[in-house]
């Protein structure tokens, strides 16, 4: 296991430089630059005064030369500064990223719960109402998209019946005590994390309640009754562990779709976090951020695969990596 | 004894008058102050107490007759309210004061009983309130300077009749001034009652608090509370209004301009700032290592160039006369400089020390920063908010509003909610993005906000490349122009909130009457005009456009389309993204027509000079020889009749050539909450639908109110 850990971490180098490479010549590659994105007609700027600009953010240089000066500063751990705000990108970015955690965090605990808890409700009363029911909404939720719930969850508990806030993540109330700040937080976090977790229940209450089935009527679960096991023991530790293999998968293949639906749901809910920032950097062409932003995402993401597969082997003790072949 | 009597009824008369006119005085509070300390909507007692003081001892003994009270009326309305100040904001000075009317009432019921103590209290009661409220508080709406004249010495001359009794002139003075100063409220300098807090909303976080690099509205927005600068415009004066420089005068040749600082503006600290501060400043801003944005602007400023080429270690231009006076020696004669002082002024005594190119960088412009303004920073939380506090220091008193905090709600739908919720009291929108036409019904008809305009600046218009010799053709460019029905687009797709120019030359100083009727709606004429023109009607011509964000605005594309189409003209729309469009306009000119959104310049130079001389932007590749010396020509011209006929003739070329083809002036909406009182839009009329959005003045841009005498805003 731990020969197989550091081969799998030693991979992720050539991957991310792969991603960062390819990132980077596509945005800079992208017509338009940071100058130009950053100018307004009323500004009576002079061609040298761009020129200027240019020479100063170093975008004079040829791409791969930009690349490798920006990978330069990033071994010796400085991300550079960004051309937007001016601030060092590591304490713009370093802020966003609890928030972010936050958000997707809860979303997919709660997509997690809520999907397995559907999925086997559905597999358990398999061609009931509830099944039906289950299924229908699922099939909703993922077929319509993500914004459009966040813009009906505005309009619900924003206007018709205002019981939640619908911006920031705090109040920004002195009077608060610390447990008061930690409800008012969640009380900000519901409306984004449910919404944003929409996607992944459904998905995960169709996968599981196709995997309950499958396992349900495998040999060994006959096998586990024939033995006399109770239907508590018999559905726990054989039938739910079994069938959380494939929700396993899916949640960590999804996980960069979750970061890409938190980008649309900050926005809807202004939520300060990564995927406000990335809609940013792209707009502003701030490369060092949106470099900055894509090796974090990058890396949170081939983690999560990683995890995903050493969950393999402790919730199926079948599996060994590294050994057989 | 009778003469006795006259005295002291004259001189009475003079001390409510004079109590009148420094109460106008204190709330204009303009540019010469006469005791810049006080908050404009209170009464000051100090400055009262003086103003009555010093007149009478200036009359003291002599008998004041009717003509003479009305002149030193009338020189008193005329020294506070600006010369050319109009009839709203004679109104508003007028109804600040009436706010503060009964505690006039008050003081100077107690002076008059201490002074003429025979005097029935009923008759001074009476007497004080006619004056008061004759003068003050029933003034019809939009009165000028002679009626608020005439009514006041009407009234005061009315009240002072009744009185019979004998006091010398100088007791009379010195009751009045301690009762003043004794009676006047003693909470003037801090927060009465409930904090006041207001609550503003951007869709865009601010990336830092530079205004050397600032690229948003919501950046600007913050800059014109917490930093001032030399000038400010005044849009309903339609002109360059005093700030930190109390006065200015241009040289007689146009060749320098002198301004002359406030002696007290301070610094957020305590600092009292000099022309130090605003030389230092101004080298910042023509600095190229600190990735300005108004070099070019600045290089009017003569050796602003060589200095941002670094020529040179300083700008001679810029010349330090004393602490409180700063001249700016131009590159040529010209009178357009004072539009380039309204830049933010930046501590030198925190700053002046990092080096240029260090300076974006500095922890001032993201945590700290520290201006002269009406409210002092208090945080920002990146993405989030940004707090400010009243400073209770600042030069043209104490900002009504306490606090101001900024909230970032990124989706327009929660900023409506926001608004129906109460929770904020005016968006701002940022980046082009704004309210939809279903949210500026929604607001309309909502008694409890305010919808308004302020003048549009940014004209709509279709430029097209000269540089393509097909393109080249008057008529076919007069016959584009014919075949659009603008009114008909403004009244679809801007609900009739929008004008229509025929020029980029928008300035009413230089307008003809007959321009605004040229280019009528008349597809048989354009017909016509095509025919003529020989133009190929088979030609489809590109028109390279910045991404639509809106359906509405797709669909007033279409309608324009075939509006063309319909003359002959063909026209296909390229939707590119904003740094796309920008490349593709000003650099590579890879493109036929272009569907542009240019910002009205204060001065038709600023358009001229940037987009139409050779050597300048020139993206429609227009610029010729003789335009260029007309240009230059209006530019250096400091006599106002003379740039008047040059900019007349280079429109009239330009509305016949048609470079550009203009579709319509876009004015700026915003949604106030009516708890929220701003001067500017309190004096508009309320819409009762989109045709009546009334439309505010602007004199350098659409943002003029939110800059100008922001002290006086307040919340009801």
């Amino acid at each position: 296991m731990g020969a197989y850990l550091i081969r799998r971490l030693a991979m992720f180098i050539p991957m991310l430089i792969g991603i960062t490479v390819i990132t980077f010549v596509i945005a800079n590659l992208a017509p338009g630059d940071p100058v130009t994105a950053l100018i307004s007609p009323e500004d009576q700027l002079r061609e040298e005064d761009l020129e200027r600009m240019r020479r100063a953010l170093g975008l004079d240089r040829p791409i791969p030369v930009r690349y490798l000066a920006w990978v330069r500063e990033l071994v010796t751990g400085n991300f550079g500064f960004s051309y937007y705000t001016k601030r060092p990108v590591i304490d713009t970015i370093t802020p966003r990223i609890l928030p972010t955690l936050e958000l997707t965090g809860i979303a997919l605990v709660l997509s997690l719960a809520v999907g397995v808890v559907f999925g086997t409700i559905s597999a358990l009363k398999q061609y009931s109402f509830w099944d039906y029911a289950l299924s229908v909404l699922s099939l909703v939720g993922l077929s319509i998209p993500t914004f459009f719930f966040g813009l009906v969850a505005l309009l619900i508990f924003g206007w018709l019946w205002p019981v939640l806030p619908v911006y920031g993540m705090q109040s920004f109330n002195e009077d608060l005590s610390l447990i008061g700040k930690i409800v008012d937080n969640l009380k900000h976090t519901i409306l984004p994390a449910s919404i944003l977790s929409i996607d992944l229940v459904a998905t995960n209450t169709r996968y599981a309640r196709t995997a309950m089935l499958e396992v349900l009527g495998s040999d060994y679960i006959r096998t586990a009754r024939s033995k006399g096991l109770s239907e508590r023991i018999v559905f726990g530790r054989h039938g739910l562990r079994n069938a959380l293999l494939p929700i396993i998968t899916i949640t960590s293949l999804r996980l960069p779709l979750l970061l890409g639906g938190a980008v649309v749901i900050e926005i809807v809910f202004s939520w300060p976090g990564l995927g406000q920032q990335l809609v940013d950097a792209i707009h502003w062409r701030d490369y060092p951020v949106l470099m900055a932003l894509v090796l974090f995402t990058s890396t949170l993401v081939l983690a999560s695969n990683l995890l995903a597969d050493v969950l393999y082997a402790y919730v199926d003790p079948r599996i060994r990596y590294g050994e057989a072949s | 004894m009778k003469s006795t009597k006259y005295r002291f009824r004259h001189t009475l008369t003079v001390v409510i008058a004079l109590m009148m006119t420094a109460l106008i005085g204190a709330v204009a509070c303009g540019g010469d102050d006469p005791a810049p300390t006080a908050a404009p909507a209170q009464v000051d007692s100090q400055m009262i107490a003086e103003a009555v003081k010093q007149a009478m001892e200036s009359t003291a003994g002599d008998d004041v007759s009717a003509e003479e009270i009305r002149s030193m009326v009338e020189a008193a309305v005329k020294a506070s309210a600006p010369e050319s100040a109009s009839p709203q904001e004679i109104r508003a000075m007028v109804e600040e004061a009436q706010l503060s009317a009964s505690e006039i009432q008050t003081m100077v019921q107690a002076a008059v009983s201490a002074a003429a103590p025979d005097l029935n209290p009923e008759q001074i009661q009476a007497m004080v309130q006619a004056a008061v409220s004759a003068s003050v508080a029933n003034l019809p709406a939009g009165a000028s300077a002679e009626e608020i004249q005439s009514l006041v010495t009407k009234a005061v001359t009315e009240a002072a009749s009744g009185i019979d009794t004998g006091v010398s002139a100088g007791e009379v003075s010195s009751i009045v001034a301690t009762a003043v100063a004794g009676s006047a409220p003693p909470a003037m300098e801090g927060p009465s009652g409930e904090e006041k807090v207001l609550r503003i909303s951007t869709n865009a976080a601010p990336p830092n608090f530079n205004p050397l690099i600032a690229v948003s509205r919501t950046q600007g927005w913050v800059f014109n509370h917490i930093y001032s600068s030399l000038t400010m415009a005044d849009p309903v004066g339609q002109r360059m209004s005093p700030d930190l420089a109390e006065r200015w005068e241009s040289a007689t040749d146009g060749s320098s301009m002198t301004f002359h600082l406030r002696k007290n503006a301070l610094w957020h600290d305590g600092t009292p700032l000099t022309a130090d501060d605003v030389a230092w400043t101004y080298h910042m801003y023509l600095n190229g290592e600190t990735g300005s944005k108004r070099t070019g602007q600045l290089a009017l400023i003569e050796g602003g160039e060589a200095y941002t080429k670094g020529e040179a270690a300083s700008v001679s231009g810029i010349v330090v006369v004393d602490d409180q006076t700063i001249r700016f020696d131009q590159a040529f004669p010209n009178i357009l400089f004072v539009q380039q002082t309204t830049y933010p002024i930046l501590p030198k005594h925190v700053l002046g020390e990092v080096e240029p190119i260090a300076l974006a960088q500095e922890k001032f412009f993201f945590d700290a920063p520290m201006g002269s303004g009406p409210f002092r920073f208090v945080s920002y939380v990146p993405d989030q908010r940004i707090e400010l506090e009243a400073n209770g220091d600042y030069y043209f008193g104490r900002p009504n509003i306490d606090r101001e905090v900024i909230t970032v709600i990124k989706s327009p739908d929660a900023v409506q909610i926001a608004l129906q919720r109460g929770e904020i009291h005016l968006p701002i929108f940022d980046g082009g993005e704004n309210a939809s036409t279903e949210q500026f019904q929604a607001f309309i008809q909502d008694p409890r906000f305010v919808v308004a305009a302020s003048k549009g600046t940014t004209l709509i218009s279709y430029a097209f490349n000269s540089r393509n010799d097909y393109l080249n053709n008057d008529k076919m460019r007069q016959a584009f122009l014919h075949a659009l029905d603008r009114q008909k687009l403004v009244d679809t797709f801007a609900q009739g909130n929008g004008s229509i120019f025929n020029s980029f030359l928008v300035h009413g100083w230089y307008q003809l009457p007959d321009w605004s009727e040229k280019y009528p709606y008349d597809p048989e004429k354009a017909k016509q005009l095509i025919a003529e023109s020989g133009w190929d009607t088979s030609r489809e011509i590109g028109c390279t456009i910045i991404a639509v964000s809106s359906e509405e605005a797709r669909a007033m594309l279409r309608a324009e389309q075939q509006m063309l189409a319909e003359v002959g003209i063909k026209i296909k729309y390229h939707e590119v993204e904003l740094g796309l469009w920008v490349e593709t306009f000003y650099e590579t000119y890879e493109w036929e027509t272009i569907r542009v959104t240019f910002g009205v310049f204060p001065d038709p130079d600023g358009f001229l000079s940037f987009h139409m001389r050779s050597g300048s932007r020139n993206a429609m590749g227009y610029a010729n020889p003789t335009l260029d010396a007309k240009i230059d020509a209006g530019k250096r011209s400091i006599d106002v009749a003379d740039r008047t006929s040059i900019y007349q003739d280079i429109n009239e070329e330009m509305l016949t050539k048609l470079p550009l083809a203009p579709v319509h002036l876009l004015n700026q909406w915003w949604i106030i909450d009516k708890k929220f009182s701003i001067p500017f839009f309190d004096s508009l009329p309320e819409a009762s639908n989109f045709s009546t959005v009334p439309i505010g003045p602007a004199f350098l841009g659409h943002s003029d109110w939110q800059k100008y005498h922001i002290e006086q805003w307040d919340l009801k």
